[in-house]
């Protein structure tokens, strides 16, 4: 199976770049090396948790448009 | 050691599991309203359901000496319907004075989309309208941090909604610390395939001690463990946590978030002021 990751880091069939271009590929290496780099630090189980999240976007209320749901009764606060 | 499930889909399971609980020291449930694992047809199949969330299993609950409390909603899963979710909501005021009616929940998001967040900021509304609890799902794997970001931002631009009265469920090591630093209770759901296990849970007891922390099961129809509770018990223990620490996350704080709503009584042993 090795071999096999092996070649397809150098040639995919469909002419793109392997599996060196492969994000899930540098996400996996990151992580091994976040685990590597700080054994004992406290927060490693939440880095790996957010190397592997969908960004959060802090705009995201005004690009669904639901700006106008939040009515009277809310503060345009926005925390963290 | 008593403890209460603050989180188990029990309509989906078998009355051997309500027996099972009872001998491990369960003396109470709360059972958030859930995906059925297909979508419900119309706005009756949600009052059929509310009936049994309302009446039926707390029957079913009480043979075992085990308290059965509920939360009113149409989960995220469902949410992309809004017609229909504006319709059940609509409904929920109905069932809202029935006496194990705890709050609204388990709201939130899945895939965190639009007609999701609509359809939480409609529940968030009702919630606030009628002085209600909250207890909120969050998704899973990679979509959880920015699910549970979004839901924060709803919650907190919300000035009705007081943190206090709030709780955020299947908290990870990512998002737990967010969720407890702005006032929130945070659950912690021991789950064999997402979520968390038993192990990692102790970690965060570790870390973020037992203030505001509960740790649930979420048993349903799926694959998972409706006596997961008792197995985060017995990994406290095994650590060397004193029996203190290991009652205020299993019963302590379910019963201190659960009696602000005025309806909740204590269940366990030696503090029960009513039979259940």
């Amino acid at each position: 199976m090795l071999d096999r990751i092996d070649r397809a880091s150098e040639t995919a069939t469909d002419g793109s770049a392997g599996t060196d271009g492969d994000q899930r590929l540098r996400q996996l290496q990151r992580a091994i090396e976040l685990l590597l780099d700080r054994p004992e630090a406290a927060d490693r189980a939440a880095q790996i948790q957010y190397l592997f999240s969908r960004p959060y976007d802090e705009n995201w209320q005004q690009e669904f448009g639901l700006e106008d749901l939040t009515g009277p009764t809310r503060t345009s606060i926005r925390r963290g | 050691m008593d403890f209460i499930d603050p989180h188990i889909h029990m309509v989906s399971r078998t009355t051997d599991d309500y027996e099972q609980l009872a001998r491990m020291g369960c003396v109470g449930v709360s059972e958030p309203a859930f995906w059925a694992g297909f979508d419900r047809g119309s706005a009756d199949g949600f009052r059929d359901y509310f009936e049994q969330l309302t009446v039926v299993e707390s029957r079913r609950a009480a043979q075992f000496g085990i308290a059965h409390y509920c939360w009113l909603c149409i989960n995220a899963k469902e949410a992309e319907n809004v017609s229909l979710s504006r319709e059940v909501i609509s409904m929920i005021p109905e069932f809202l004075d029935r006496p194990g009616v705890l709050g609204i929940g388990e709201i939130g998001l899945n895939k965190n989309t639009r007609n999701e967040a609509t359809v939480f900021l409609e529940h968030l509304d009702l919630a606030a309208k009628h002085d209600q609890l909250i207890l909120i799902h969050t998704p899973h794997l990679e979509d959880k941090y920015q699910g549970t970001r979004m839901i924060l931002d709803m919650l907190c631009d919300d000035s009705r909604i007081d943190p206090d009265r709030v709780l955020v469920d299947h908290v990870e090591e990512h998002t737990i610390g967010e969720v407890l630093d702005r006032g929130f209770w945070a659950g912690m759901t021991l789950y064999p395939t997402t979520k968390c296990t038993p192990d990692r849970a102790a970690d965060m007891v570790e870390r973020y001690a037992g203030e505001k922390l509960l740790a649930n099961s979420a048993g349903d129809w799926g694959v998972s463990k409706p006596t997961a509770v008792p197995d985060f018990i017995f990994e406290m223990r095994r650590r060397g946590h004193g029996e203190a620490l290991i009652q205020k996350v299993v019963l302590d704080n379910p019963v201190g978030f659960f009696s602000k709503s005025g309806k909740f009584v204590n269940p366990a042993r030696g503090s029960r002021e009513a039979v259940v």
